[in-house]
Formats: structure tokens, C-alpha cells, sequence
């Protein structure tokens, strides 16, 4: 919501809501205060909201990109702590311990946390506690910038709604029923019963619509057991900066540039035992200005050598205009990079040569050129095989078994339409003309019927029938008919087609 | 051969040069061995509607004992549309070829050249395979050259597949000239088609003698042998 409001800080005072699309029509996602104080709330449907409050507007809501921006706020926090981390939809973590002093104390943290967070026009409730469930429930339902020691912790969380245990609404609902409202009188009433209540006397083995025990909850609030905080790993970012003296414009002098760099990255990528899938090249002009190259390898690769080469078959493409003044290497896509064993499948993994080859010539030629095969268990022949850019290939783990039926060399795709100048319509043309030229047929062999795959196509398509057959000059050709008189498929009448070549 | 059917005027001239060649050398050119050399070879094909010449450039280089990683087959925009993509089920006879083949779709020649150029230096790829459409500018003779030389120190086969009915300057190692010629019938089946049968025409090689063959190809055995001549009924034909 506060990411929303960021772009429309002129009509905060209308309500407005934002919606996702539910089951039955959209509902509300979340709503602006204005909205709130008309007493709408989260989870009704659009249509009803609209009819108690007409002058309601309605965005779409973006869920995604609320995670993306919360995650890149926690990252962001890390100026406060080392352990950050996302909680849920709406919520961070911070791990202060030994860290509030650094800021002056408990209370001038968090002071400092809400005003930062609130220059970037964020609502924001804080709290400090000794668990993280205690601490959960304080910002949400305790005083604004509560803090609570350990002492304080069973007295402070006493006097808070049941909600604020991180239970699911049909707990609270069940909880509420028995009268039991506020944690407090929870820590009252005997173990044994609530235990009974919720879950068949184990405190982990609870259905997922019911979600974490209630009991279980109140213990990690209260510090009794334990509640780990698992922080988002912090990757720094692999690049290298080289600043120039002079400004360079030169191919050649942004090769002997390249050459350290990419000595100095593959460094950094050892010390981090990574490998790199992506390099982005980048120049600064001294005009201000910027030029990127990219360079992709289909394996994770630390070889220096390699990523030059790799950059020097695009560096004509890169636009120097004045020159650069400083010129960066950074690895974009990195993944672990461990010392390689050869398998024992019997298929051949790629020995560098091969990748290296593949990775050069996707990188002059253009990722979408270089293809590899997929076969696939499918009898229609176009479905056979497909291709994908070698960079993407991953090897099978297991390969259709080849087929007995004979198949052509070439393969037309899509088939090409022939016009029958003369044949039986039950037959094998006697003459066909295809791409304008006649041909003579001299042999035939068929038909090869293969039928629709009935589960994957729908039911208009019809069933083909192959011919193998070879004209007067001895050229060899797979022909099929598309459908046959009377199956009721379609009204038109069968078509051919030419589908390959044998040689 | 020398009692090849002669059926039109051009096969008539290509048959007495044959002959005159092969009484030159005093001997009858041995069969080609379906065994590509470490070198660039040419195959010019006339007509994008006859499958005889890629298949022969694939018969040459498959199998040929090399245990390299990669298979590259490299195409223009024009070719593929023309004569269609190569297709692994009707290619496939070792079981990991799939796992080898590669299949590069180049927007230019020069683009094309290239690419086939690092993989034969690369040492990586048992065979290239290139299809091209005409004369581009980009594929002179100075251009064949590397390509030979590149073949020759990589030691990895290389066919050159031109579409098109002239013969342009040539560095190749060997030029042949491929088409299909009608097979005899199915043993079993007399109206289906038999073994392919393909004419063969070298007519430039750096170390053996020019020569015309028609053969039949034995997809199974993999293996050419000469095609009987007058097998193929057009005399039958002809006479009634």
C-alpha cells in the first residue's frame, strides 16, 4: 500500500483500494486510511465495497513487486544489522543484538529506524523485544516503539488481543470462542486442555489450514523455545572497476583493459568459489555517457582466457564515442563452481572444448542461431524434435529409443501444400506439382498412419497418412494426406502435403 | 560405368569425359569410400528439391572413428527455408548423436564462414557440415582456401553444400557434383523405391582421378556399391 501511495500523494484523502482477482470477481488487497475509516476492509469483495462506498477507486494490486521492494528494503537495512530478513508480506526482522549501542542505545535506534523509514514515505510501527515472536506482536498490537526486556516480556504480552500470537484467523476464531481474548488468559488456562484442543497432542503435527499451535507460538514469544531468525544471504556484487588515466576509444586499447580485468574478476570469482554465466562489459564516456556488452557461456566458467575471447569477437560493436574513462567487468549470473568429475552415464558431458566453442559462437552469432536438438517421445514427426538455444541445453536424463520407421533427412516445417494434378483419391498421387514444377511418381510405399495425438490436439485435427515415395528423376520425397474422405473430422476434402526429403 | 545409359546430351558429354579420363590414367577410378578427408570438400547441389547431396555429405561424415564432443551443421536463412532443416530421426544412427549435434541458423555468409572456420580450428567438432545458398560475395576463393587450410589443421572433415547451378573458383580439396538417379525396385516390394541411388560426378580432386559413378547406397551396411546399369527398367521403357 505505502508503495502504492508513493506514486499518489495528490488524492490520499479519496478512498481507495487496490484489488487482486479472487475467486468470485476481484476483492480487496489493501486500502488507503481514507477507505479504512468507511469501514471497508482487506478480503471483501469489489462489488460489495463499491456498493456501501460508491466513490471508491480501484488500482490493481502488485504482490510481486511488494515482495521484490520489501527485499530490497531489507538489504537496505543491513545498515542497522549484519541479520536482516523479509517476514512475511509486510514485515522485517532485524537482529539487534550487540548492534544498539552502535546508534545510541535501544531507544534512539528505533527512533532513527522510523524517521529513515519514514523519509522514504513509509508507515512504519516498530519494536524491540528478546524474541522474535514477542516482537511480532508488539509492533502490530503494542505501543508505538515499545520496548520490552526480558523481565517485562510476560507482562507486556499479556495484555494483547490472541491475534498477535501469529496464529491463523481459524484459530483466533476457535480461541475467541471459548472466551479466551487476550494472551494473558491464555497463559492462564492448564496446558494439557489447549494441547487436547488443537492438534492430537503433539505440537508439530498440526493440519496446514490450522496452522502453527497456538501453544507453540506462545512459547517462542515468551523465549521458551526456540524461534531461529534465517536472514537473507548477502551476495556482493563480483565486479571489477578499472579507471583510466587518459581516455581510450581504441579497440586494442580496451583489449589490453579487458585483459586485466578479466584476470582480476576470475580472482574474485575463485576467492568466492563461484562460476559466472553472465559478464556484462561496461564503459563509461567521458561524455557521460554508457555502453554495455553482454557475454553469456552455457557453463559457469572462471577462466579468464575464456571471457576475454569471448568479449573481443563483440568489441566492434561497442560504441567508444569520445573515449572511455573507466571501464567495469562484472559477473551478472554467478553460481558455485566446484572442480568438474566425468560421469558414468555414458553420455559424453561436454569436455571444455565443446562449451567453449558453443559460447564463442553464441556470442558472435547470436544466442537464437545456435541450436541443439531435444527429442522427444512423440510419433507426429514435427514433435519429434525440437530445438533450443544451446546456451539454455541441458542433456536429457534419457533419450527416446530410436525408432525403426524410416524417416527422412530434411524435414519441411511447416509441410508445404502440393497441388495432385492426377491420382485416385484414395491413392498416392500419380502427379503432384510442388513450389510450381511437376513431378512424376514412379515409386510408392504406404501408407505409414499416424494418428492425432488425442491428447494433446483437439478434436477438428485429422489423421495423416505418409507415403515414401520417389518421382522420375529419382528424387525421394515424404508425402502424407491430411485426413481421409468420410471421418468426419471436417467438410473439406483431404489435402496433401510435402513434409521431407530422402536422399 | 562405361556402360552407363546415356539419357540426355548433358550426361552424354559428362560420360565421354569420364572415359577419356579414366583411359588417361589407364585404370577405372577406384569407388569413393563414404569416407570424408581431414580437408574441405564441395558438393554442389542444382536443385534444393533433390535430397541426394546432403545425404551423401552426411553418409561421408558420420562415422568417421573420431570421438569429438560436437557435430556442427551450419545453414543460411535461405536454405533452411528451401531445402528444410536437417532431421535427427531421419539422420540418427548412432544412439548419441542428439547429444552431438548442433545446428547453426546464420543470418550472413560471412557469419556462416566463420562460424564454420573456429569450429574446425577448434578441434572439437568431428565434422562440419555447411549449406549455402549461391555465390554470396563473402565465399570467393580466398575464402574456400581458409576453410581448406582451417580443415587441414584442425584434421576435421568439412562439406561445403552450394545450391546452385554455377560453378564458381574453388579452393576445395574435392568438388563433387551429387543427384539422384532412379533406383531400382524393392526387392520385396517392386513398386516401392529401393536403395537409393545417387550420381556421383568428381569432377575436380587434389589426389585421385576425376570420375562419374552412379551407386546405390546401402543405408544399413553403410556402404556404396555400383549400380547395375540399365536396372532401372528405362530401357524397357524406351524399347516399348
Amino acid at each position: 500500500m505505502d508503495r502504492f501511495l508513493k506514486t499518489q500523494d495528490d488524492n490520499i484523502d479519496t478512498p481507495a483500494a487496490l484489488t487482486l482477482e479472487g475467486q468470485h470477481g476481484p476483492v480487496i488487497y489493501d486500502l488507503t486510511p481514507a477507505a479504512l475509516a468507511e469501514g471497508l476492509r482487506r478480503n471483501q469483495r469489489v462489488v460489495d465495497a463499491k456498493t456501501l462506498v460508491p466513490q471508491l477507486l480501484t488500482y490493481n494490486a502488485d504482490p510481486g513487486g511488494d515482495s521484490v521492494a520489501l527485499r530490497r528494503l531489507a538489504a537496505w537495512c543491513r545498515r542497522w544489522s549484519p541479520w536482516v530478513s523479509v517476514d512475511g508480506a509486510d514485515g522485517l526482522l532485524i537482529d539487534a543484538s550487540g548492534c544498539a549501542h552502535l546508534f545510541g542505545g535501544e531507544a534512539a535506534m528505533l527512533g532513527q529506524i522510523e524517521a529513515r523509514l519514514k523519509r522514504l514515505k513509509l508507515k512504519v510501527r516498530t519494536s524491540l523485544a528478546p524474541t522474535r515472536g514477542a516482537a511480532w506482536a508488539l509492533a502490530r498490537y503494542g505501543p508505538a516503539r515499545s520496548i520490552v526486556s526480558n523481565e517485562e516480556l510476560a507482562p507486556a504480552l499479556s495484555v494483547l488481543p490472541v491475534a498477535a500470537l501469529r496464529i491463523t484467523p481459524a484459530a483466533e476464531l476457535v480461541l475467541r470462542r471459548v472466551g479466551l481474548k487476550t494472551v494473558g488468559q491464555l497463559m492462564d488456562v492448564p496446558r494439557a486442555a489447549l494441547t487436547k484442543r488443537f492438534g492430537k497432542g503433539n505440537l508439530k503435527t498440526m493440519s496446514k489450514s490450522e496452522g502453527v499451535h497456538p501453544l507453540l507460538r506462545l512459547d517462542q514469544a515468551l523465549g521458551v523455545r526456540e524461534d531461529p531468525l534465517s536472514p537473507a544471504p548477502h551476495r556482493p556484487r563480483l565486479r571489477v572497476v578499472q579507471p583510466l588515466l587518459e581516455p581510450i576509444a581504441h579497440v586494442e586499447a580496451v583489449e589490453m583493459v579487458l585483459e586485466g580485468l578479466c584476470a582480476r574478476l576470475c580472482r574474485l570469482l575463485e576467492e568466492a568459489g563461484q562460476g559466472t554465466r553472465a559478464v556484462k562489459l561496461e564503459g563509461y564516456r567521458v561524455d557521460g555517457g554508457r555502453a554495455a556488452l553482454h557475454v553469456a557461456v552455457s557453463r559457469a566458467t572462471r577462466t579468464a582466457f575464456h571471457i576475454r575471447r569471448l568479449f573481443k569477437d563483440k568489441l566492434e560493436t561497442l560504441d567508444a564515442g569520445f573515449g572511455f574513462d573507466t571501464i567495469a567487468l562484472e559477473a551478472v549470473r554467478t553460481q558455485p563452481l566446484y572442480a568438474v568429475a566425468s560421469d558414468l552415464s555414458g553420455v559424453a558431458a561436454l569436455d571444455g572444448d565443446g562449451a567453449q566453442l558453443l559460447d564463442r559462437l553464441s556470442a558472435r552469432l547470436g544466442a537464437a542461431s545456435v541450436l541443439r536438438p531435444i527429442l522427444r517421445e512423440s510419433h507426429i514427426p514435427e514433435r519429434a524434435v525440437s530445438w533450443v538455444r544451446a546456451l539454455d541445453y541441458q542433456p536429457p536424463r534419457r533419450m527416446p529409443a530410436p525408432k525403426r520407421a524410416l524417416r527422412p533427412h530434411r524435414l519441411f516445417d511447416p509441410p508445404e501444400e502440393i497441388q495432385v494434378t492426377y491420382g485416385v483419391p484414395e491413392d498416392p498421387p500419380k502427379a503432384f506439382v510442388w513450389r510450381r514444377r511437376p513431378h512424376r511418381v514412379a515409386k510408392v510405399e504406404g501408407p505409414e498412419r499416424l494418428a492425432p495425438e488425442w491428447w494433446r490436439a483437439g478434436r477438428a485435427s485429422r489423421l495423416r497418412d505418409y507415403y515414401r515415395i520417389e518421382d522420375d528423376t529419382g528424387r525421394r520425397y515424404w508425402l502424407f494426406r491430411y485426413g481421409v474422405y468420410g471421418d468426419g473430422r471436417s467438410e473439406e476434402a483431404p489435402r496433401w502435403y510435402m513434409h521431407g526429403m530422402f536422399g | 560405368m562405361q556402360l552407363k545409359l546415356v539419357e540426355n546430351g548433358e550426361d552424354a558429354l559428362a560420360l565421354v569425359r569420364a572415359q577419356t579420363l579414366a583411359h588417361k590414367a589407364g585404370h577405372t577410378a577406384a569407388l569413393p569410400k563414404l569416407k570424408a578427408p581431414h580437408a574441405l570438400s564441395e558438393c554442389l547441389i542444382h536443385q534444393a528439391r533433390d535430397g541426394a547431396g546432403s545425404s551423401f555429405a552426411w553418409a561421408s561424415t558420420r562415422c568417421n572413428g573420431q570421438e569429438r564432443p560436437l557435430m556442427l551443421w551450419v545453414q543460411d536463412a535461405v536454405t533452411a527455408l528451401e531445402a528444410g532443416r536437417p532431421y535427427l530421426p531421419g539422420l540418427q544412427q548412432e544412439p548419441d548423436l542428439a547429444a552431438r549435434f548442433v545446428l547453426i541458423q546464420a543470418k550472413t555468409a560471412v557469419d556462416m564462414l566463420w562460424a564454420m572456420e573456429e569450429a574446425l580450428l577448434s578441434g572439437a567438432v568431428s565434422a562440419v557440415i555447411g549449406e549455402i545458398w549461391g555465390i554470396p560475395k563473402a565465399l570467393n576463393f580466398t575464402a574456400t582456401k581458409r576453410l581448406q587450410r582451417a580443415a587441414q589443421i584442425g584434421k576435421t572433415p568439412c562439406f561445403l553444400l552450394r545450391y546452385g547451378q554455377e560453378r564458381a573458383a574453388s579452393g576445395a580439396h574435392e568438388r563433387w557434383q551429387v543427384q539422384s538417379a532412379p533406383s531400382k525396385p524393392h526387392d520385396d516390394d517392386p513398386g516401392a523405391p529401393g536403395a537409393p541411388t545417387w550420381r556421383l560426378d568428381l569432377f575436380k580432386a587434389r589426389t585421385r582421378q576425376p570420375s562419374i559413378w552412379t551407386v546405390n547406397y546401402e543405408r544399413e551396411a553403410h556402404h556404396l556399391h555400383l549400380a547395375a546399369p540399365l536396372a532401372d527398367g528405362s530401357v524397357l521403357k524406351n524399347a516399348g
